[in-house]
């Protein structure tokens, strides 16, 4: 009986791990054929093995980054800043998305507006960014305060480094706060979309739209949604014209 | 100063005696209605004069369909060749509920113990919504609460936008509130969204002052033919409601102030429609329209310019294209940039700024173009076409050329073609050369979603810890600064501190078989230790004290009894006796300290 159980537990592991390294085979051969594919000048079939990986394997900065570059190559420049701006969440300090993404803004001639000082300094970090310095300043004030229970520290100390810490965090927590619209914004990803006044087809436009804008949802009503993008423009978009930077669950 | 007096009595007297006596006229009683046909959404004004009473009481009947609202009394007096006459006005508005044939019955009215009638009065509600154009005749007008006016619309285009001032006229004597918006009625024929704060004025219309609300409308035709149109808008007629008896409050109450609050105010809705008018629609002339005409029909100008005017091939220049003036803006298109090798275009992107009427406005597009090769030396020329409605015809207008400096890229040029026609290699750096871009060849760490930070467990963790730690710290630092506040705490600590430190000492005396020492030390704990407790300076504290709270055969008694006696008679104490009193004592002062004590079986409270 004993035996028995052991052979079944055997099974079932080498079933696993096979599965497992097949999957992992599988993931490394869809990798090697898109760059392949990037290499021979095939852009549209590396970007659909690139998706193929996505949708397989999950969401790394570094294929997100090389999807980005199939699209911008194939000329579908809402899709490749969509994918920079993904590949942007899961690595924010990678300077060759930083740099690509800034290029290919440029180069479609999709400025933003001018920010003032106080909104060009919270665009230093991102969301997450601004979360982490927030912690770090929260474990800081709370080691601090678990010094002064048996630290004879004094209270000027005390007083100066607590109010600096409660400051920073307060300052980081602003900074994320600011930074989350950003975060969770949505990219025009079809060439020639119109903004509508009206959520119906018939409707008066209100002017076009590029591809790669960064536009924030604020209200839908069926197959239309209400937003407003980087520059301050609203209006009405059909909802498979965007999509959004951090998607939904897989 | 009496014979002053006298003459002024006796002059009074004379005059009284020319003076006629008064004469009072027979009391008649007048019905009369300004108007004996009106809509059922009109009203009109009844009067009952009463002459020859100085006041008068009106029994107005109960007629279905009918209400009257009192809108106040008005009474004269007067004295004519010693005739005097005198006369009282009672005014009501009659509002119908239902069109119909209506008469009113002789009202009668009560002049002291006189009663009269008046006369029979007979009309007509008709089924009307009170509507009626400014060309009606002025009685018409008199009797309507609201109408609306309408410019003439004309003959226009497929698609041009037709201005039309939509005027709504409310009789100032009415109060009326307005529910919605004028509402375009007709085919063919669409209108944009009007504002929601339109002009207001006040016109004299037929002798009434009209408040009149305007609205600068932009209709247009979606269709060629004749289209009749008109405009309608939802009010409510507010109107006081019918006075309740209040025979106690006598006439303080036959004020129409008085009458509308206590009588409250009754609501009722009312559709204002104007005259329908028709509006021509014809077909733009296909004869004359040039291809890159898209449907602008108005009056336009363009402007165009680019910066910067010298860039590097690869580096976008961006083209700003300014078309304004008067028209359908929304069918006015970006001109087509013209095919061309030298030049790579982008979707442009569209800013409309309106005017002051909806006709005018400006719309800017920014277009990116990228100059492929070094040595262009010009921007081509743009062109835009319009439909002139004014003069009838196509008109184009063009910009010039804008002259531009290309120059090469400073290193190698990085195009689009560059990419397309070199295959990449990889780098020592894990990353291919592709274009602008570089390639990775690692795949990275895999993550089933992109998730933010907040909603990582461990971030949420990390922040949980702190919070709870940052609780914690703060209760242990309130219960610390507890402590030093409370002086008993306080006390009862130095208490046991003192009591340790003679301890000590007590050893140390037991040890050295110091004798009188140790019960001079015993002595001085017990006084330090019981002397505060009982509110006594420790120094002043005597067996009596200690006899009178503790049971005489506490050893504590025994021990400073000795200790006394030791003191002043020196009589000393074996070893023996050292270990059993400082047992005794240990046992005793310990104990006491920790509250079950010695206190408890203290005779008098501690």
């Amino acid at each position: 009986m004993k035996h028995r159980f052991s052979a079944g537990i055997l099974v079932v592991l080498l079933t696993t791990f096979s599965l497992a390294a097949i999957s992992t085979a599988g993931s490394k051969s869809l990798f090697t054929r898109a760059n392949e594919a990037m290499g021979k000048g095939e852009y549209g079939t590396a970007a659909e093995l690139y998706e193929k990986l996505v949708q397989k394997s999950g969401y790394s900065a570094d294929v997100l980054f090389n999807l980005a570059v199939s699209y911008e190559h194939s000329g579908q420049p809402g899709k490749a800043i969509l994918n920079y701006e993904r590949a942007l969440r899961l690595d924010p300090s990678d300077s060759d998305i930083k740099g690509n993404l800034h290029l290919l803004r440029k180069k479609n001639g999709l400025y933003a507006r001018e920010f003032s000082w106080s909104e060009k300094f919270f665009q230093l970090l991102n969301m997450d960014q601004w979360l982490l310095a927030s912690l770090v300043f929260l474990v800081s004030f709370t080691l601090l305060q678990l010094a002064t229970l048996r630290l004879p520290l004094s209270t000027a100390l005390k007083r100066t480094v607590s109010v600096a810490c409660l400051f920073l965090i307060a300052l980081s927590a602003a900074g994320a706060f600011y930074r989350y619209p950003a975060y969770h914004a949505w990219v025009v990803t079809t060439e020639g979309s119109r903004l509508l006044l009206s959520p119906f087809d018939s409707s008066k436009s209100n002017g076009s739209i590029q591809a790669g804008r960064l536009v924030f949802p604020e209200k839908k009503h069926h197959e239309f949604v209400y937003i407003k993008d980087d520059t301050g423009r609203s209006g009405w978009i059909r909802a498979r014209d965007i999509e959004p930077i951090v998607p939904h669950m897989r | 100063m009496r014979l002053g007096k006298l003459i002024i009595f006796l002059q009074l007297t004379v005059l009284l005696a020319i003076l006629p006596t008064p004469v009072f006229a027979k009391i008649t009683a007048k019905a009369f209605l300004d108007s004996t046909t009106f809509p059922v959404t009109g009203a009109a004004r009844l009067t009952i004069t009463v002459n020859g009473a100085r006041s008068a009481e009106i029994d107005l009947p109960e007629i279905k369909g009918i209400r009257f609202h009192n809108r106040g009394q008005s009474s004269q007096f007067s004295i004519i060749n010693g005739s005097y006459t005198s006369s009282i006005t009672n005014t009501y508005l009659v509002e119908p509920l239902n069109p119909g044939k209506y008469s009113i019955p002789p009202i009668s009215v009560i002049a002291g113990d006189t009663t009269v009638h008046t006369n029979r009065l007979e009309f007509k509600v008709t089924a009307g919504t009170g509507a009626a154009s400014p060309s009606s005749s002025p009685s018409s007008i008199r009797q309507q609460v609201a109408f609306i006016r309408l410019t003439p619309p004309g003959r226009h285009y497929t698609g041009e936008i037709i201005p039309m001032e939509i005027e709504v006229c409310f009789n100032s004597e009415y109060r009326i509130n307005i529910n919605s918006l004028p509402v375009l009625h007709g085919d063919g024929v669409v209108m944009a969204p009007l504002d929601d704060k339109p002009g207001r004025h006040r016109e004299n219309i037929s002798g009434k002052t009209y408040n009149v609300l305007s609205w600068n409308a932009a209709v247009t035709g979606i269709k060629a033919g004749r289209h009749p149109i008109s405009f309608s808008l939802d009010a409510t007629q507010v109107l006081p409601g019918t006075r309740r008896p209040m025979a106690s409050f006598g006439d303080i109450f036959n004020d129409p102030f008085f009458n509308n609050f206590f009588g409250g105010m009754v609501e009722r809705p009312i559709k204002v429609s104007s005259k329908k008018v028709n509006l021509e629609i014809i077909d733009l002339p296909e004869k004359g329209k040039p291809e890159i005409f898209t449907g602008a029909i108005g009056n336009f100008e363009m402007g165009v310019t680019a910066t910067p005017l010298k860039a590097e091939v690869g580096e976008p220049i961006t083209l700003t294209i300014e078309i304004k003036g008067k028209g359908n803006f929304d069918r006015v298109e970006p001109p087509v940039f013209p095919k061309n090798s030298d030049w790579k275009t982008y979707t442009p992107t569209t800013d409309f700024i309106s005017g002051e009427d909806a006709l005018s406005g400006k719309k800017r597009y920014e277009l990116a173009i990228v100059a492929k090769n070094s040595g262009i030396k010009e921007i081509p020329s743009l062109s835009f076409c319009f439909f002139n409605p004014e003069k009838q015809q196509y008109e184009t207008v063009t910009s010039p050329p804008l002259a531009v400096n290309i120059a090469p890229p400073p290193d190698r040029p990085i195009t689009s073609q560059a990419v397309e026609n070199k295959p990449v290699q990889p780098t020592k750096s894990n990353k291919k050369k592709v274009g602008m871009s570089l390639l990775h060849l690692e795949k990275g760490t895999f993550h089933q979603t992109i998730e933010p930070l907040y909603k990582k467990l461990w971030f949420l963790v990390a922040g949980g810890c702190c919070i709870v730690l940052l609780f914690m710290v703060a209760i242990l630092q309130i219960i610390q600064q507890n402590r030093k506040n409370n002086p008993q705490r306080q006390k009862k600590k130095e208490n046991r501190e003192r009591l340790s430190r003679n301890f000590k000492k007590l050893e140390q005396a037991r040890k050295d078989g110091d004798d009188i020492l140790f019960l001079s030390l015993c002595r001085q704990t017990i006084q330090e230790q019981l002397g505060p407790a009982w509110g006594i300076t420790p120094s002043a504290l005597t067996l009596a004290d200690i006899q009178k709270r503790i049971n005489r055969t506490s050893p504590l008694t025994e021990i400073f009894a000795v200790a006394e006696e030791a003191g002043y008679g020196g009589k000393g104490i074996s070893r023996q006796q050292m270990d059993e009193y400082l047992e005794q004592l240990r046992h005793e002062l310990e104990v006491s300290d920790q509250g079950h004590s010695i206190f408890a079986r203290s005779r008098l409270p501690a």
